[in-house]
């Protein structure tokens, strides 16, 4: 069930009404129903792992907590870790590991085909399966107790951001489900402006760049280096807008229902280096890796040497947490190689006088860094990639395929308006703090862009599939 | 009160604005293609003005003034070609006379291509109470409708299944008929001859559907019923048609069959449209020969007499498609004739007045002339108009209708026309128009 389909409204309606109706009780058991539905309307196979995921973690988690001595504590913790990212791990790398496997041994000469099983990739895994994992690891910290079951396989399974996040944590979203919720008629409206917002990020922009970005990247040979900019431009556009689409939908929803969802994104695309970038992009992820992964293997603490390994590792491995591809761990490398330089740089040169001198260029100069990224994200290999690097620097003409990058610029036009109110102000909500009369006009505008101009074909989000 | 107002207020601006909108953005549209029309101009090219509705307009690569101009490009005639287009959404043919000059002028024309006529007010016009007339000129009221429609096709796509086994369901518990229709795949059609009487009786049973008349329907079917058919298919559609009053009564609505036997529907109905121009035509085609006709035509006169318009333009047009099968020359003249009268269809004498004007200005400007039928009308029609108003018989006609016919005989409707009712290609039906076109004019020049 996809937010922007017509099953989604009537399921939310139908929720909704239901829950206003009921004490806070029965809303959590309402929502958890809820979210097993709308989970098993993909696949009710994926019941059966969500429910085995959330019932050995809060077996673990108890046991953690309840653990006479820290050596024991520590082999649950390790028990629950194995666990989960032995099932992240077999549903989503098993064919990546044995197929790269298969290449090496046919490398060496030898030939191997052996017959492999087919894994279909349950929806939101790594969203959930991080999420649930923050629990155990809190409760390993102390700073965390366990909660009643229900509650928890609630927080694991929340529907609103069950598919593709934001990834909270239990220290912020499980208070929420435990304790009594408020609803205000201004966080309703609210939610629905986020919802809205999110649908118009969604069918406008993504799937009208989705269709530019498509066409470049699957026939790019056929282009020249002026329309692979417009593709690389279409792309790095779409995926912003497709996830902070998800991510606001969701903030949307939960607001509607008195839950306050973490924001993951706070216009990425205004950072000036790679560290300011990660602040922004993709947020609970982002302090999800910070928090479980770069400080337990030291963070900063220890040597420059080891700060730099630590770096380059945690971003390899979040770039392999999208998926099992080598341009996934390229890219994750190369955001990894960033944030070292950044890193080595800052400890030589003396801070700027004024941080806001020539901040326009270097957002500018900034983004092109990142968009090149994106290239490595989204071509299906690294010789597409090394193909189109190569197409956009020598076979570079301003005459030339302009058509697509005006496209392109129509396209984010309205966004990129919005980013600029919104960064101006530092305030995400911006158009719903606008008197009433500019926000009905602008509405209206978003709704015409929509239906007239949008794509309303009901297509998944991008990270469906991480 | 206060509240309750401001909700209002505010929707109706909502309401305006976006209908603002709508407007300046088809305004924006047009301008930037009149950019593009004039915008590498050149002496020395063959310049094709394309006039017609939105037809023509259309509006992306797919339009055929776009594809014609791509497959002149791939010719290599020595030449250039340039296609303008100046389609205009629901443009009459009054328009064109208005605006016919200034383009021509503007686009330094060298060919004109015209097909025009789809939006003039037919004859027998009868205003629409204002506020139902301008609610079907909103374009927001297009756009929700629009909006609507794919929404139903999404549910009717996704969830055949499961009004499949609902109606299965509901059929096992002796509620509803069951719902599902056989195909004969060895006769390829859904139903087979009975009687006349019984084809009477019911279509009869569906128009009594169609009025609502519910328990009038039902008792006629329930009387059909009682027989036996040789082919149990009929017996089905009997029962189908039984179940669709049932459902009707109860709930308002009804789904047909399960998705594919509906596809099924719309193809060979769609496909019809050119035939016998309803799926029903072609059902009772098969009664339409010499044993039976006499008893047919009977039969379907005494429905006539109290028959509602829409209805009596059916069944004359169903008489007229079954004479024309048994040859009966003058039983055919008389239906055609009949059939115009009720349904005036064709051009009317408006129509007939503005091409006269049409040709009047393209021959002053000794402008070549290409005439094009839409591709759901005969062209004989039109032909017949051009040929005593242009002196020497100096244009060119093209018969789409000819093409897509024969087209139509194997290929799904859908697959050239992308809407039911207005007659718009696909990006492949005008690419069947503008290849005949493409020849014409490469015809011309060389």
């Amino acid at each position: 069930m996809l937010f922007h389909s017509l099953e989604f409204l009537l399921f939310f309606i139908f929720t909704f009404v239901l829950y206003i109706f009921l004490n806070h009780k029965w809303q959590n058991r309402l929502l958890l129903v809820a979210s097993l539905i709308f989970y098993g309307f993909w696949d009710w196979r994926f019941l059966f792992l969500i429910f085995f995921s959330t019932s050995i973690d809060y077996f673990l988690g108890s046991k953690i907590y309840s653990a006479p001595n820290a050596k024991t504590k520590k082999s649950y913790l390790v028990t629950s870790i194995v666990m989960n990212l032995g099932v992240l791990g077999f549903f989503k790398y098993f064919n990546f590991f044995v197929d790269s496997f298969i290449d090496g041994a046919n490398l060496l000469g030898l030939n191997f085909n052996p017959a492999l099983p087919k894994i279909i990739l349950p929806v939101g895994i790594s969203f959930y399966t991080f999420q649930a994992m923050s629990y155990t690891i809190d409760i390993y910290r102390g700073q965390l107790k366990p909660k009643s079951f229900f509650d928890f396989a609630l927080f694991v399974s929340f529907f609103p951001k069950l598919i593709a996040g934001p990834i909270e944590r239990a220290s912020h979203l499980l208070p929420q489900i435990i304790n009594p919720r408020v609803l205000k008629l201004n966080e309703f409206y609210e939610g629905c402006h986020l919802f809205f917002w999110g649908l118009f990020e969604k069918l406008f922009i993504a799937n009208s760049l989705v269709q530019i970005a498509d066409s470049v990247f699957d026939q790019y040979e056929s282009y020249d280096g002026l329309a692979i900019l417009a593709g690389l431009y279409a792309f790095a556009f779409q995926i912003f807008a497709d996830f902070d689409a998800y991510s606001n939908m969701a903030r949307g929803i939960g607001k509607t229902m008195g839950f306050d969802l973490m924001i993951n994104f706070n216009l990425p695309y205004f950072a000036t280096n790679p560290v300011d970038f990660w602040r922004r992009w993709h947020i609970s992820l982002s302090t999800w890796l910070r928090d479980y992964l770069y400080i337990p293997l030291g963070g900063n603490r220890l040597s420059k040497w080891k700060t730099y390994r630590n770096l380059m590792l945690t971003m390899i491995l979040g770039g392999f947490w999208h998926g099992a591809n080598w341009t996934f761990v390229f890219w994750g490398a190369y955001h990894g190689l960033l944030l070292v330089i950044y890193r080595a740089f800052t400890a030589i040169r003396k801070p700027l006088e004024d941080p806001n001198r020539w901040y326009f260029l270097r957002v500018i100069f900034f983004f092109h860094v990142v968009t090149l990224g994106w290239l490595l994200f989204r071509a299906e290999s690294l010789l597409q990639a090394k193909g189109m690097l190569y197409k956009l620097i020598f076979d570079f003409h301003i005459h030339g395929q302009g058509e697509l990058l005006l496209k392109t610029i129509f396209i984010i036009l309205p966004l990129f308006i919005v980013q600029i109110m919104q960064y101006k102000t530092k305030d995400l909500l911006i158009i719903f703090h606008q008197h009433w009369l500019v926000k009905t006009l602008a509405y209206s505008f978003l709704t015409y862009l929509i239906l007239g101009w949008g794509i309303l074909k009901v297509e998944e989000f991008i990270y469906f599939q991480f | 009160m206060k509240k309750f107002l401001r909700i209002i207020i505010r929707i109706l601006i909502f309401v305006i604005s976006l209908e603002i909108y709508l407007n300046c953005g088809g305004l924006v549209l047009t301008l930037i293609r009149d950019y593009k029309n004039t915008r590498n101009a050149t002496d020395g090219q063959i310049r094709i003005i394309c006039i017609g509705d939105s037809t023509t307009y259309y509006n992306n690569e797919n339009d055929y003034p776009n594809q014609l101009q791509t497959m002149l490009d791939q010719v290599n005639s020595g030449k250039k070609f340039r296609v303008i287009n100046k389609g205009i959404p629901g443009a009459k043919s009054l328009d064109v006379v208005q605006h016919l000059e200034q383009w021509l002028d503007e686009g330094h024309a060298d060919v004109a291509v015209i097909m025009i006529g789809r939006h003039d007010p037919r004859s027998d016009f009868i205003p629409l109470p204002w506020w139902y007339a301008w609610g079907t000129k909103m374009k927001t009221a297009g756009l929700l409708n629009k909006l609507f429609h794919s929404s139903q096709d999404y549910v009717l796509e996704k969830y055949n299944k499961f009004f499949e086994s609902s109606a299965k369901f509901f059929a096992d518990r002796g509620d509803v008929h069951e719902l599902k229709i056989k195909a004969d795949p060895e006769k390829n059609v859904i139903f087979p001859a009975t009687s006349p009487e019984d084809t009477k009786l019911i279509l009869q049973a569906k128009f009594l559907i169609e009025e609502k008349k519910f328990e009038q329907a039902q008792e006629i079917l329930k009387y059909l019923d009682t027989k036996t058919y040789a082919n149990k298919s009929f017996e089905l559609k009997i029962e189908d048609m039984l179940g669709e009053v049932e459902y009707k009564k109860k709930v308002g609505w009804y789904v047909a069959a399960p998705y594919e036997e509906y596809m099924e529907y719309v193809r060979l109905s769609s496909a019809a449209i050119y035939d016998e121009r309803s799926i029903w035509n072609r059902i009772h085609a098969r009664w339409c020969n010499d044993e039976y006709i006499e008893d047919v035509e009977q039969q379907l006169l005494q429905l006539y007499a109290k028959a509602e318009d829409k209805n009596k333009e059916f069944i004359v047009d169903f008489l007229k498609t079954c004479f024309d099968k048994v040859g009966r020359q003058n039983k055919i003249i008389y239906y055609y004739d009949l059939v115009e009268k009720i349904y005036n269809k064709g051009i009317n004498p408006v129509t007939q007045e503005n091409y006269k004007k049409i040709i009047e200005i393209l021959q002053k400007k000794n402008i070549k002339m290409i005439f094009m039928q839409y591709p759901t009308v005969d062209a004989e029609e039109l032909e017949e108009i051009l040929i005593p108003i242009s002196e020497n018989k100096s244009f060119i006609l093209i018969d789409n209708k000819k093409i897509f016919k024969e087209l139509l005989k194997n290929n799904s409707y859908k697959v050239y026309f992308s809407d039911d009712y207005g007659g718009h290609c696909t990006a492949l039906g005008n690419k069947l128009i503008a290849q005949d076109l493409a020849k014409q004019i490469l015809k011309i020049y060389n």
